[in-house]
């Protein structure tokens, strides 16, 4: 009995981590946001997004649309803002966590009123190919992969193409 | 060749003039019952046989067994039953008009040092004789795991594992994604592989009715033909009892939540449950049994549940006491929702976006026919014949996007012959025709035809040679024909009763199933990747050595060790070629592997007949001799341990079951299907609980039975973006009428 007891022991041992388990890495990418110029003037900068859209090309329709869609198909960073005091940071590192899915443009947008409208946008930076950094670069994300190195460049008074 | 098809016909000559006169004699009686040695209590489903003759009888309730309209003369009686020694009773004499009594009193045993088996070589035989590994999963097993498919019972066979739905016997399979079994099943002695793919259905087999399943390990083809590569698994069906019988089984199991809140989709229960009637009985010469199933699962997994109703009849004739026929017929009707792989690991209780409201509607059924003659007291014979329709569609939102039918129709004539005290011959011949109707395999037309013959002779005391050889021609349509021998050879030396040394040589192979010559399908749906044929499809086949010893110390411990290689050529797998950077999978003879290991079974009681343990054992090393790699599916060791206690009309048991971790897989599938996070894969320890205690003694004829299984909630696949059974909790109530 005093085997049996070992054994039945040993095996509830080995088995005590329960086997597979979902992935712990979050899925998504992440890099760093360097601000290059000055900075606007307060009052037109309300907040700073970081935006993730599935969907490419974008208008002034399918923006909003897009972000209070319910699955979204246009994610915002939550907080980018919070980490920023003007003219204090020339960059900033983030780590934005999304559902797997191929992202097709990526870019920071500062919202220059407190209006919820497009034209309330504008895209500062962009996430764009080597060859041609404003053309909009994809990034697919994985269930298991977070990505890093989504490094983006953000000139308030140099703007990349607006999409609407 | 010439020369041996001659010689059967001249054996096949001698023994039908052989055939005993049918003159009119009197006739007589007997009738019995049979006891426990040391109680006296009556045993009920004692298997009672006179030898010579097709008939036999199951004890009923109260031990007593008959037997009417017997020719005088003299008769042998063998009497067996799980637990007890088997008893032989010579000469007993039949008086014309008279009815001769014979009591029987049989001696429990703990360790059988004897069973008898009849799938290694065609004929009832002792394991003592058998030169290669055998091992058994009783009736008792079946039910007391409340097992509801033969895969789920074959888990617990040493050297078995199963990979989804694919079978492996010491690695030899791998996993074929369910197309063409290297494995044979036989449903009562004939092949039961589906025309169309040629894998095994395991839901249709009629697992409350089985009697026991024999699993003969090592290549197989020499008695058996195409698939025996890896080995045989014969299910053989129960006796029908004489008096009149009413079985209810009912059993409701309930799933338990993942442990991770990410795969946690339901909030209230889930339930797997089924009920069996069967109702069986004797009217005058004709044994009959009818018998309705209904199970259902809700699934642990969203897009998972299945809905089934299967029926099964058996009849048998004795048209005299050395003439029988029997029919049964088996039919199921089965809608399953279509979970292929999961979305991610991450979401592994919910399938990919693409398999959601899709579903697989199926039917399928068999009808066997065998005719049984004593002709003479050296010579019987079976002539069976079996119809195994298969029907399946593939849905999506109640719209069917693929489908298949096949008819598979096969007969066959076998011999057995006791040319003298030294030499028993096993002869026969079959045929096959398959016909399939499907828009992914076309529709191709199948015929196949064999001829075996095998002796067994004992050259001296002590000492068994097997030897055989078959000859199988099969055609298929467009693609050819081909005609293949297969050898065998073994020796079993008995240095007592108790000892068991044996070498045994088999060789093996497998036509290409017509689901791998014309699989043809454009992509898209629930598998995106498109299949294409290959008409240079070559056969499979393998070659299997293997040593053995075994040894039983009187109710104590019985031992068996085996050393083995089986060397495979030809095997085919699903391949992935790109051509004009398009991918596209198909089917190619790729692998020459060898699978060496070997395997050791113990069962030891510690208390005797009170508690008891079994332990198995199986390490193999699976190589791929053409690039050195490790084969895909295959791991390296597999462990079995069960340990059971009895005290009264109480039971309880439990096992675990490990198996390490598949080291190679198919790369391509997970790419390309793609199966997200299809690499995720871990070693296996699965824990089982079972207790059961029987109402009989109380006065109502019911068993209690409750199971946890996979106690530990441990999470595993078997089969890339599978996840296994979660703990689940089951109740059991059977009783008989």
């Amino acid at each position: 009995m005093r085997i049996a007891g070992f054994i039945l022991f040993t095996i509830a041992l080995v088995s005590c981590d329960g086997g597979l388990a979902p992935i712990d890495i979050e899925p998504g990418f992440g890099g760093t946001i360097t601000f290059e110029g000055a900075w606007p003037p307060q009052d037109s900068l309300v907040s700073l997004w970081l935006v993730a859209s599935q969907d490419y090309p974008l208008d002034s329709l399918t923006v909003i649309s897009g972000i209070i869609s319910n699955p979204p198909r246009i994610y915002v960073y939550p907080s980018l803002t919070e980490n920023l005091t003007q003219d204090s940071v020339a960059s900033v590192q983030y780590s934005f966590f999304l559902p797997p899915a191929e992202y097709k443009y990526i870019a920071v947008v500062q919202r220059i009123n407190q209006e919820y409208a497009a034209s309330s946008l504008r895209i500062i930076g962009l996430y764009g190919m080597p060859t041609n950094p404003s053309e909009p670069r994809s990034v697919t994300v994985t269930a298991s992969e977070f990505f890093g190195n989504i490094d983006i460049t953000a000139n308030f008074y140099q703007l990349p193409p607006q999409p609407f | 060749m010439k020369r041996l098809n001659l010689y059967i016909i001249l054996l096949l000559m001698s023994a039908v003039c052989a055939t005993r006169a049918s003159a009119q004699v009197p006739t007589g009686s007997l009738s019995g019952k049979v006891m426990d040695a040391e109680n006296g209590e009556p045993l009920v489903g004692a298997n009672v046989v006179l030898r010579g003759t097709v008939l036999g009888r199951v004890t009923n309730a109260d031990g007593t067994f008959n037997f009417v309209n017997l020719p005088a003369g003299r008769y042998t009686i063998a009497i067996s039953m799980v637990g007890y020694e088997t008893a032989v009773l010579t000469d007993i004499p039949i008086i014309g008009g008279s009815t001769e009594h014979a009591d029987v009193r049989l001696k429990s045993i703990v360790i059988q040092t004897d069973p008898v088996v009849v799938t290694a070589s065609r004929r009832e035989q002792s394991l003592q004789e058998v030169p290669v590994s055998v091992a058994t999963v009783t009736a008792q097993a079946i039910a007391e795991r409340n097992n509801v498919t033969l895969d789920e019972a074959l888990r617990y066979v040493p050297g078995v594992n199963v990979l989804q739905d694919q079978i492996n016997i010491r690695g030899s399979s791998g996993y074929s994604r369910s197309v063409g079994s290297r494995v044979l099943i036989l449903f009562d002695g004939l092949p039961y592989l589906t025309g169309d793919t040629g894998e095994i259905s395991w839901e249709t087999i009629p697992i409350h009715h089985i009697q026991r399943v024999e699993i003969v390990k090592g290549a197989g083809s020499a008695l058996y033909g195409s698939s025996a590569l890896g080995g045989v698994i014969n299910i053989i069906t129960k006796d029908i009892s004489d008096q009149p019988q009413l079985r209810v089984r009912l059993f409701s199991s309930v799933y338990d939540q993942p442990r991770h809140e990410e795969w946690r989709w339901y909030s209230g229960m889930r339930f797997n449950s089924g009920a069996l009637v069967d109702y069986s009985g004797r009217y005058e010469e004709l044994q009959y049994q009818l018998s309705l199933n209904r199970s259902m699962d809700e699934s642990y997994r969203v897009n998972d549940t299945y809905h089934r109703w299967s029926f099964f009849t058996k009849l048998k004739y004795d048209l005299s006491p050395y003439q029988n026929v029997t029919v049964l017929g088996n039919f199921l009707t089965r809608k399953h929702d279509n979970f292929i792989w999961w979305k991610s690991l991450d979401e592994a209780t919910r399938p990919a976006d693409s398999q959601l409201n899709t579903s697989v509607p199926t039917q399928r059924g068999n009808i066997n026919l065998a005719y049984k003659e004593f002709a003479s007291d050296k010579f019987f014979y079976t002539i069976k014949g079996m119809y195994f329709g298969n029907y399946w569609e593939q849905d999506s939102l109640n719209v069917t996007n693929l489908h298949a039918r096949s008819d598979l129709f096969q007969a066959e004539f076998q011999g057995n012959y006791e040319a003298s005290s030294e030499h028993i011959l096993t002869f026969g011949m079959m045929g096959s025709y398959t016909q399939v109707v499907s828009d992914i395999f076309s529709s191709p037309l199948g015929a196949g035809a064999a001829i075996y013959v095998q002796d067994e002779y004992a050259p001296a005391e002590r000492w068994n040679v097997t030897a055989g050889v078959r000859f199988d021609y099969q055609r298929v349509s467009e693609r050819g024909s081909k005609g293949l021998l297969n050898p065998k050879l073994g020796v079993v030396y008995n240095p007592d009763a108790e000892t068991k040394l044996r070498a045994a040589y088999g060789s093996g192979f497998r036509f290409p199933s017509i689901g791998e010559w014309y699989t043809q399908y454009g992509g898209g749906g629930s598998i995106p990747l498109r299949v294409e044929v290959n008409t240079n499809l070559q056969v499979e086949r393998s070659n299997t050595y293997e040593v053995g010893a075994s040894k039983v110390w009187d109710d104590f411990a019985s031992v068996e060790l085996s050393l083995f290689r089986n060397d495979f050529d030809n095997l085919i797998e699903a391949g992935v070629v790109v051509e004009n950077g398009e991918p596209y999978a198909q089917f190619e003879n790729v692998t020459k592997a060898r699978i060496q290991g070997g395997e050791l079974g113990a069962n030891i009681q510690l208390v005797k007949k009170v508690l008891s343990t079994d332990i198995g054992y199986t390490y193999t090393y699976p190589e791929d001799v053409s690039t050195g790699a490790i084969l895909k599916f295959r791991p390296r060791h597999l462990f079995f341990g069960g340990a059971s206690f009895t005290q009264d009309d109480f039971r309880a048991s439990a096992d675990y079951r490990y198996m390490s971790r598949i080291e190679r897989i198919d790369d391509n599938l997970v790419q390309l299907a793609p199966i997200i996070h299809g690499d995720q894969r871990t070693e296996i320890h699965i824990v089982d609980l079972r207790a059961s205690y029987d109402l009989l003694s109380s006065g109502l004829p019911v068993r209690v039975g409750f199971n946890i299984n996979n106690v530990l909630n441990y999470h595993y696949v078997e089969l890339i973006g599978n996840l296994a059974p979660v703990r689940s909790f089951a109740l059991i109530l059977e009783g008989v009428f």
